[in-house]
């Protein structure tokens, strides 16, 4: 039993190193448990494959100068046939001639961006929403718990739909003499927002059965005995150990998400049309699934590569968040 | 001399961790005889709980147990309940061996009334017996004769469990229900609770703990065992309700003349209710003694710091030195050693044998080893 | 020795919502007009079992919970203290009067809910005009049969030849004759029966005065309650001291003042907070100290409870019981509190854990001079540590004194029972105990007058009626008994 006086005696480093020691520890602990699930590690390695073709985009699938990078460039002969795989087209063209390949690559960047926006934005409504309707309780949580069984009570595509035809394209923030801020909203923006609107009474639900559940803990009392305010208690006690459904329920989220982006962009709302994503892909392919001309599936190609690319990308995030919930069950939340 | 009941001897058991491997019992040797209570004392770890587990093989893995045999004696046969197969063992657990659990509200399922689940019991282990007391009534239907007689010669016949699961066919289950209930009601009549079937059809929220655990003794003791498991069953009662429960332990003992395995840590509680004291540390067994003797002649030095350390009015309060070990990596040797005020050189190097000085005192420790001192 | 806390008639009421509108239908009476005074230095036991309102008393002593009513004096110079306790007779004395004429109205209304049911069940009573109606059928009956034999007889006599039938005829008539006699007796008899009818009418008697009775102790009642008497000086004295009025700043500022180590180190500590965020946290909470002062102060706790300076960079669980309770304990002296609440620690450690945290608490009460409230159902350790001790039941205080004369000496039958029940560690000493029969009834509704009367081998009639109150019997231990204060 060394009597260590704070500052000096220790390096600054060795101070560090001592203080993330514990989390280290976990940290392995955790990588131990993942290696024992192979379906984890599959997860993780589709999402990790994902994030390097996202990020190598620029190299793999070059943008056309002048255009917007995310619009997929069309060949010259803009006839409406579709073109088979060839050296040129690795995956062939879409009627009017759209590359394929093009579009699912930079398709990956739009996924993330959908998937992580919407859900990062709605976790954060849903934990403060949630977080003071469950801390308070009271007529706060009856109204905002209302207010949820309302959004619950759509069809949620329906309502995305809707809410996307009635957004606004441009929303004046301030309009006064020489301050003019307005916000112009794409379709594929549209498309975001009525995903966070829908989105959010999910979180808030699950984190307030949460902080009810962690409210009731004695080392809640005990900080409040100290003297802690509620925001103290809110932010330093009631979320870190509240927070693990949330994981879970964002991971299986983000790829849900794009799953519903996709569907909307073959009904034909979000992106515009040329857009490089998958669901718009899709719907390009609409009239040649089964083509009146050719044998059926012949153009295979226009449907099947980039519902592939689909259906890994949320396999992905389904495995992640499958393994997380694995890590983070009971028996280890006990530690 | 009464003769054994159950014999333990040199059980081992494992837990296979994240951490490592806990050595949670280490050659553990202990018999049980006919008619008398065996207290089981230790500290938190030391694999009491385990212990009474692992006699009905109620271990969870990673527990395993490594080696060691537990010989049961039923109707003039010895079993190695360790060898057994599953199906043996379910004739033995509630029927020979009962087993009295530490908090009742979590050990009482609390979608079912108390009535269903000493029923429960009681049709499991008596089925025969209630059969023939069925059948010897006038009037009965053709229907409900036929199926009791299939009860009764194959239990587990897959007509009879078919119709009792098809709620109107079920009806003639009635009869045998009626029959389990009115043992149940005698039984808690014998316990004195008052209103037993108002008893029966409350659920186990709805009582208090004292009630609560009332209704776990009798579903264990339902069917008459031969032993008792009681694993700390008034730890979490308050003091005046604990004393009618070792009161009521004590009569129900005379009257079922059952032996009784109570495993605890509350010594004024062995004092009160046992014969026979056997005290563990650190996973294994280092003093078994009557407890007058053990009581009034300590030998080992654990037992004699665990006596000194409970507190008395006057006297300032003696902990003992220490920490008990990890047992993931026991200490060598004598498992007490670093924490012995008579540690000696051979106590880290060899793990002490059984010695008896008295009659029915055995220790282990070298300071009582022939030649040592 | 100076007052340091001087508990005043505290309750604390849970209410219980019921309904569709979720009012307020009852109360859980945790504790039910509670008088204590602990000294400065000393350590004050607090017994009971569960459910008795000594973890409740002291959360609402720590202000977690607020007083339903009541106050708590918190470091009140002797002379004020005895300036309140003038100022406030005149309302002590008022409430004490209301709830006795609570209890009386109590009284009486359930004997005329008896009253009017017996009544009813009088006035359901239709055997005495059943019975009397059968007779009546009866002796029409036998009458009616009496008449035709008389006639057939008058027809027989004239006819000499049938003697046999005349006979049979005059034998019977006579048992008709009997039988009429006995019924018509019967029928006098439950005729002159007033009893049913006295009975009635003397309840009427009964309950006209039970009626005038209440009616005249609401009178009372009201009356009391319109009165006046609240003095400007009383509330600005409370104001000041009362901490259970204190809110806000004046809160914060005294929970430095007393701190709570809980029973369960295993939840009372945050799972997801290293040892050294635990202890630190009330330091920068309360603003008391920053950055490296931070660090330093923690280690210097903890190596007074026995701990090191290597131990700052754990998480909780990794440390065993008594480790973690001494984690708990450095947590609670960081601030250097005058007043700590000991909500029975040594409950979820070991035997041999237990004695060595009993020491560190008294060594640790010496060296900064803390008083404790040391809440616990451990009779034999709360017989070592404390000074004084409280026995609690269902919400009241049932004896209080020195530690070596209630343990010696237990005047109040609940005491006596409490202390036989513990198991002594000696074999030799088992004997025949009394077995406290029943469980501990449920504080929504406690039983009127005496609380322990259901389960009291002692009980008297008065002790159904009056609820007692604690009276001094000598050296400062005080009994709630009227067996004791005959």
């Amino acid at each position: 039993m060394s009597k260590k006086s704070a500052t000096s005696g220790k390096s600054r480093w060795q101070e560090f190193k001592a203080s993330r020691a514990p989390m280290w520890k976990e940290i392995k602990f955790t990588l131990n448990r993942l290696k024992k699930s192979p379906l984890s590690i599959l997860g993780i390695a589709i999402i990790v494959f994902f994030i390097i073709l996202a990020l190598i985009a620029p190299l793999i699938a070059p943008p056309v100068p002048g255009y917007d990078e995310y619009m997929m460039p069309k060949e010259k002969p803009y006839g409406s046939t579709p073109k088979p795989p060839s050296p040129e087209h690795l995956f062939g063209t879409t009627p009017y001639q759209y590359d394929i390949f093009y579009g699912c690559i930079w398709g990956t960047r739009t996924a993330f961006r959908i998937g992580v926006f919407v859900v990062f934005f709605g976790l954060l409504f849903g934990l403060i929403i949630g977080g003071i309707s469950g801390y308070y309780g009271g007529i706060i949580d009856e109204v905002m718990m209302r207010g949820t069984d309302i959004i619950f009570a759509f069809p949620g595509l329906l309502l995305s739909m809707a809410l996307v035809v009635s957004l606004p394209s441009q929303i004046t923030i301030i309009d006064y003499g020489s301050i003019r801020w307005i916000v112009t909203l794409t379709s594929l923006d549209k498309v975001l927002i009525s995903f966070i609107l829908i989105g959010w009474p999910n979180y808030a639900r699950v984190i307030r059965g949460e902080v009810l559940r962690v409210k009731n803990e004695v080392y809640v009392e005990a900080a409040k005995a100290i003297g802690c305010s509620d925001f103290r208690i809110m932010i330093k006690h009631i979320l870190p150990n509240s927070i693990y459904p949330i994981i879970i329920i964002s991971s299986l989220d983000i790829g849900g998400i794009v799953l519903a982006a996709a569907a909307l962009g073959f009904l034909g709302i979000g992106s515009p049309e040329g857009y490089s994503d998958w669901g718009r892909l899709i719907s390009l392919s609409r009239d040649w699934i089964l083509p009146s001309n050719a044998d059926p599936l012949s153009y295979w190609y226009l449907f099947i590569i980039p519902g592939i690319f689909i259906f890994m990308f949320v396999l992905g995030w389904n495995l992640l968040g499958d393994a997380f919930r694995d890590i983070l069950d009971p028996t280890m939340r006990r530690r | 001399m009464e003769k054994n009941l159950l014999e333990i001897k040199d059980l081992t058991l494992n837990f296979y961790t994240y951490e490592g491997v806990v050595r949670a019992l280490d050659r553990v040797n202990l018999e049980v005889k006919e008619g008398e209570t065996l207290g089981l004392v230790g500290e938190t770890g030391c694999g009491k709980s385990v212990t009474g587990f692992s006699i009905l093989d109620l271990v969870p893995p990673p527990g395993y147990i490594e080696g060691g045999k537990v010989i049961f004696e039923r109707k003039d046969k010895r079993y190695n309940l360790l060898d057994q197969k599953d199906s043996f063992l379910r004739t033995i657990r509630g029927k020979d061996i009962s087993m009295i659990f530490q908090d009742p509200r979590s050990a009482l399922n609390p979608v079912y009334t108390i009535g269903d689940q000493i029923t429960e019991v009681l049709l499991l282990h008596r089925r025969v017996e209630f059969c023939k007391q069925v059948l010897s009534r006038k009037d009965l239907t053709r229907y409900e004769r036929s199926l009791y007689m299939k009860m009764l010669k194959s239990p587990s016949s897959l007509t009879v469990r078919i119709l009792s699961a098809i709620p109107i066919l079920n009806r003639f289950k009635h009869k045998i229900e009626a029959l389990a209930r009115a043992e149940a009601i005698k039984m808690f009549k014998t316990m004195r609770i008052p209103d037993p079937e108002r008893f029966l059809r409350s659920y186990p929220h709805e009582l208090s703990g004292g009630m609560a655990q009332r209704a776990v003794i009798g579903i264990a003791l339902a069917c008459g065992p031969k032993i008792l498991l009681a694993d700390e069953p008034t730890t979490n009662l308050d003091v005046t309700i604990q004393l009618q429960i070792l009161n009521l332990i004590k009569e129900l003992k005379k009257d079922f003349h059952s032996s009784i395995i109570y495993v605890t840590h509350d010594m004024g509680v062995i004092a009160e209710v046992c014969d026979r004291v056997a005290v563990m540390y650190a996973g294994n067994v280092v003093e078994v003694a009557d407890v007058f003797e053990l009581f009034k002649n300590p030998l080992h030095p654990y037992t004699k710091a665990l006596l000194e350390s409970i507190p008395r009015a006057g006297h300032s309060f003696k902990s003992i030195e220490g920490t008990v070990p990890s047992l993931i990596n026991p200490p060598g040797g004598c498992r007490f050693h670093d924490r012995c005020p008579y540690a000696m050189e051979v106590c880290i190097r060899v793990k002490p044998t059984l010695v008896e000085l008295k009659e029915g005192h055995f220790v282990h420790c070298h300071l009582y080893s022939k030649g040592s001192e | 020795m100076s007052r340091l806390i001087e508990v005043r008639r505290v309750k604390q009421y849970y209410p219980i919502l019921g309904g569709v509108l979720r009012r307020k239908v009852a109360d859980v009476k945790a504790v039910d007009n509670v008088d204590i005074e602990i000294e400065k230095g000393e350590c004050f036991g607090l017994v009971g079992e569960s459910g008795c309102g000594k973890t409740s008393l002291a959360k609402t002593i720590l202000r977690l919970l607020k007083p339903t009513a009541g106050h708590i004096y918190y470091d009140v110079p002797s002379d004020v203290l005895e300036r309140i306790t003038k100022l406030e007779a005149p309302e002590v004395a008022r409430d004490m009067e209301l709830e006795k004429i609570q209890s009386q109205l109590k009284v009486e209304k359930i004997s005329v809910s008896e009253l009017e049911k017996r009544q009813r069940q009088l006035k359901a009573d239709k055997t005495r005009s059943q019975e009397l109606k059968k007779i009546q059928s009866q002796l029409k009956a036998i009458k009616a049969r009496s008449a035709e034999l008389e006639k057939r007889q008058r027809q027989l006599k004239a006819d000499t030849t049938q003697s046999h039938e005349l006979e049979k005829i005059q034998v019977q008539l006579k048992a008709d004759k009997a039988s009429i006699l006995e019924l018509e007796k019967r029928r006098d008899q439950l005729k002159a029966d007033k009893t049913i009818l006295e009975e009635s009418k003397k309840i009427d008697v009964q309950l006209k005065d039970v009626k005038a009775k209440s009616a005249e102790l609401e009178k009372r009642r009201r009356k009391l309650k319109a009165q006046k008497i609240k003095s400007s000086e009383l509330e600005k004295l409370r104001n000041q001291y009362d901490i259970g009025r204190h809110h806000g700043k004046k809160l914060n500022k005294m929970r430095r003042k007393i701190q709570i180590v809980y029973q369960d180190p295993t939840t009372s500590l945050d799972p997801r907070m290293l040892v050294k965020d635990i202890v630190a946290e009330p330091l920068t909470v309360q603003k008391i100290a920053k950055g490296t002062k931070v660090q330093e102060k923690v280690i210097d706790i903890l190596n007074k409870v026995g701990l090191s300076g290597s131990h700052l960079y754990r998480y909780a669980h990794e440390f065993s019981g008594g480790q973690r309770q001494r984690i708990a304990v450095a947590r609670a002296l960081v601030l250097n509190p005058e007043f700590v609440i000991l909500d029975e620690p040594t409950s979820a450690v070991d035997v041999s854990v237990r004695a060595q945290l009993l020491n560190l608490l008294q060594d640790l009460q010496k060296e900064f001079d803390l008083t404790y409230l040391f809440v616990s159902h451990d009779l034999s350790v709360v017989e070592c540590i404390s000074n004084r001790v409280a026995v609690m039941y269902l919400g009241k205080i049932v004896e209080v004194g020195e530690t070596a004369q209630i343990y010696k000496n237990p005047l109040h039958p609940y005491t006596v029972a409490l202390f036989s029940s513990v198991p002594i560690p000696d074999p030799t000493a088992r004997r025949e105990r009394a077995v406290l029969s029943g469980d501990v009834p449920s504080p929504v509704n406690p039983p009127s007058g005496c609380r322990f009367h259901p389960r009291c081998s002692k009980a008297m009639d008065v002790c159904k009626r009056e609820e007692p109150t604690l009276v001094n019997v000598g050296d400062g231990h005080k009994v709630a008994c009227h067996l004791i204060n005959a």
